[in-house]
């Protein structure tokens, strides 16, 4: 329960997908709030619509009904510049584009948003070498590795200074021990910059690890089963994964989402 | 059951855009020439096109349809095999390979209807061996493409059959060919664009018989309307066989989307 | 000694690459010339390598240059002009996913009809000069350009186009910095192709009509058997296709400088 107004509110949000072939309820009475600087993590099945619900988040899908409000403000046929730049969407894979340096990778969005005034252009800077990235500002994406193409994804959706991070499984393809430093490093940015996160993954622990709270999906259709408040004190380390606290909220998370038919998973 | 109506769904979309396109180019063609009082010479309306062409069909048109897809078909039934088979020799043989590419290149950039005059020549003027013109223009272009096709199998496809023991003929009909069918398909259909091109050419210079030659003729005696009706019949003929090759190979290469 | 034995391989291999197509050439043409002499072949039938390339050494810029440059002039107007609009076009069609399902077939049709077929029409309704040519090339290039360049522009990978979304980019902005580079390959498919379908309709369209150019110098000098000079002018044509072609190469080997 959210007491003051929610940064982010999803409203009886459904989503149906007419193909050629037949009709897909992607995403079925979806009620999501997100605090001022809370972090949420939404985790389920493959295939559940988490991906979609950021996505109506940020415009990029509309929804088939329901109502999204962003600080109080719903969503129209339109959406005002002010409330895009509110917003960082970052993807499952890197997608930095290979022709651009990393430099001009991050500050490709201020240059499509048409905000590269030299406020922001610090921004770059600041942010680089927060993450330890400043000496590869002129490499070619093809001469990095993918974990860290996508510490520049992240960087290149902070850049200009979003109040909201949408993250779709972000660190889904990397291997175990580069995600757990990953995770970490999210951390210590959203202590020190206090955004609203929506974290998508279907990886228990991630979740549990990182968020304020868990919704947790079922698939066909996507629906929304429970929401877990997450308990653990913060600063959270590596360590806290062993403790009984945590296994137990994973445990409890991974009965709900094994309570799902796997039949009707695709 | 459900999945094939839904393709049938999915091609009847794919129909009805390009016909509704089309109906708006007839109207539009057919309402402009008029309104505008354009000479029938210089662009007539379609549908004095149509009338005239049909018209004259029987009389004067459809012999030389004939002709010309006999030129158009023959040539491309060898310049298939032939361009495929060229290329499998081709890979076969590093020196081949290497020394041939940069002149089928060559052949494939020099317009092999270049040519025609000296064809004419050589074979005179009538039409039967003309197939020849076609298959010289298309079968470099299908031989590229064939060739880069067989070159590109993956290393790891290979390895996999050199594991098995695999004899070089075998490997080369279960992985090579069917790796490389999309490029074959893309050049055959590059075959039928230029086959087109290479049989007007020389009925255009020949003369007698073909559309080629009717397009001249009609254009001299300022029969605007047969011209249209002739270069119709040719590019439906193109059309036709580029169409045929791409539905043999939907059917075919069915792992590319 | 793996390694070493690689790194040889790979030098043997760039020599035999230059080596074996020149071997490959001189052979040809000798074994053409030791034909026509064994065999006595008259003149009027097939001309002599030999005899070629004196003809072209001599007579160049008399006999073949002025026709040489009309071609050339036909070329390096309708090329560029065919090349551009056949990328915008596809641009402003492959915006809306209907509508370049709407008018692909279209874009086949032209590409499948030889345009070399007006150029009788226009000569007589714009008279003998340059300009049913660079039409004719110019229609005929445009269209194998676009059916190329769609095909890149429509398949540009979704999660580039999201991010596109998400910054909402307008259409114009999401082509010229994500769709076009996102494309080159495509394009430069589309311009290759194009620049053969250019040289052939080219040469087309000066047989269908005209007295000038490389097409209608052949075969003017076939008809009155002045094979040398024929075979001279087909020389030239491949020479321009040749160099065209690697000047195209080139700038798409500058413009990839980051293959993905």
């Amino acid at each position: 329960m959210v007491l003051s107004e929610p940064k982010i509110k999803l409203v009886n949000i459904n989503k149906t997908f007419k193909t050629r072939r037949k009709t897909i309820v992607a995403l079925k009475d979806i009620n999501i709030e997100v605090a001022d600087k809370e972090f949420v993590a939404i985790v389920g099945p493959s295939g559940c619509g988490k991906s979609t619900i950021i996505r109506l988040i940020d415009d990029i899908i509309k929804p088939t009904s329901g109502e999204i409000y962003i600080d109080g403000e719903k969503y129209g046929k339109v959406i005002p510049q002010s409330t895009i730049q509110k917003m960082g969407f970052i993807f499952q894979s890197p997608n930095l584009l290979p022709w651009l340096t990393v430099r001009e990778n991050v500050e490709f969005t201020l240059r499509i948003l048409k905000i590269d005034n030299q406020s922001y252009k610090e921004n770059v800077d600041k942010l680089l070498e927060m993450m330890n990235l400043k000496r590869f500002e002129n490499s070619m994406p093809s001469e990095l590795s993918q974990s860290m193409l996508q510490r520049i994804g992240v960087i290149r959706a902070m850049v200009y200074n979003p109040e909201i991070l949408l993250m779709d499984e972000p660190y889904g393809q990397l291997d175990e021990t580069m995600r757990e430093q990953l995770n970490l490093e999210l951390l210590d940015i959203w202590s020190k910059l206090g955004q609203s996160i929506i974290f998508i993954t279907h990886n228990v622990s991630e979740a549990v690890l990182l968020a304020d709270r868990v919704y947790v999906m079922s698939t066909n259709p996507g629906q929304i089963i429970e929401e877990i408040k997450i308990d653990i004190p913060r600063p959270r380390t590596l360590d806290i994964m062993q403790s009984e606290q945590f296994v137990n909220y994973e445990e409890k998370i991974v009965k709900l989402i094994g309570k799902v038919d796997l039949s009707k998973i695709k | 059951m459900k999945a094939k109506k839904g393709v049938h769904k999915k091609k009847q979309k794919n129909i009805l855009a390009p016909l509704v396109v089309l109906g708006i180019i007839l109207v539009v063609w057919e309402a402009s020439t008029r309104l505008f009082n354009i000479p029938r010479t210089i662009f007539p309306p379609i549908s004095s096109i149509i009338i005239q062409t049909i018209d004259n069909f029987a009389v004067n048109i459809w012999s030389h349809v004939l002709v010309t897809i006999r030129t158009v078909l023959l040539g491309m039934v060898i310049a298939i095999p032939l361009g495929v088979l060229l290329a499998a020799v081709f890979s076969q043989f590093k020196v081949l390979r290497y020394g041939m590419t940069p002149i089928v290149l060559i052949l494939v950039v020099t317009p092999m209807i270049t040519l025609v005059p000296l064809f004419m020549l050589w074979m005179g003027f009538d039409y039967g061996p003309r197939f020849i013109v076609v298959v010289v223009q298309c079968t470099p272009i299908i031989l590229l493409n064939t060739l880069t096709g067989f070159c590109q199998t993956s290393s790891k496809y290979l390895e996999l059959m050199k594991g098995y023991g695999s004899s070089k003929l075998k490997t080369f009909v279960k992985v090579v060919f069917p790796n490389a069918l999309p490029q074959v398909f893309t050049g055959i259909k590059l075959g039928c664009i230029f086959s087109t091109i290479a049989t007007t050419s020389i009925e255009m210079v020949a003369g007698q018989p073909g559309l080629g030659y009717r397009v001249t003729y009609f254009s001299g005696q300022i029969q605007t309307e047969l011209v249209f009706g002739c270069i119709i019949c040719i590019a439906s003929i193109g059309l036709l066989l580029y169409t045929l090759i791409s539905i043999i190979e939907k059917r075919v290469v069915t792992w590319i989307q | 000694m793996n390694k070493e034995m690689a790194l040889r391989q790979i030098r043997n291999d760039k020599i035999l690459k230059i080596v074996a197509p020149i071997a490959f050439i001189i052979l040809f043409l000798t074994a053409w010339e030791l034909l026509v002499i064994f065999n006595n072949i008259p003149g009027w039938v097939i001309a002599k390598p030999s005899e070629i390339f004196s003809t072209i050494i001599q007579k160049f810029s008399v006999d073949i240059w002025p026709d040489m440059w009309v071609t050339l002039k036909t070329v390096l107007i309708a090329y560029p002009i065919g090349g551009i609009l056949g990328i915008v076009i596809a641009g402003l069609f492959t915006n809306s996913v209907l509508v370049s399902k709407a008018i692909s077939p279209f874009i086949t049709i032209l590409v499948c009809t030889p345009m070399m077929t007006l150029v009788p029409l226009l000569t007589i309704i714009l008279g003998f000069g340059l300009l049913p040519r660079i039409i004719v090339v110019v229609i005929q290039t445009m269209a194998i350009t676009n059916m190329n360049c769609s095909v890149g522009f429509l398949n540009v990978p979704t999660e580039r186009r999201e991010l596109m979304q998400s910054l909402k980019a307008n259409r114009l902005v999401t082509f010229i910095k994500m769709t076009v580079p996102s494309s080159i390959p495509g394009i430069f498919t589309g311009l290759r192709l194009g620049f053969i379908v250019c040289m052939t309709t080219c040469i087309g369209a000066e047989f269908a009509g005209g007295n000038n150019g490389l097409g209608s110098a052949i075969i003017f000098n076939t008809q009155f058997i002045r094979l040398p000079l024929a075979f001279a002018c087909i020389f030239m044509v491949a020479v321009i296709g040749i160099i065209g072609y690697n000047l195209i190469s080139l700038l798409e080997h500058k413009i990839m400088t980051w293959v993905e």
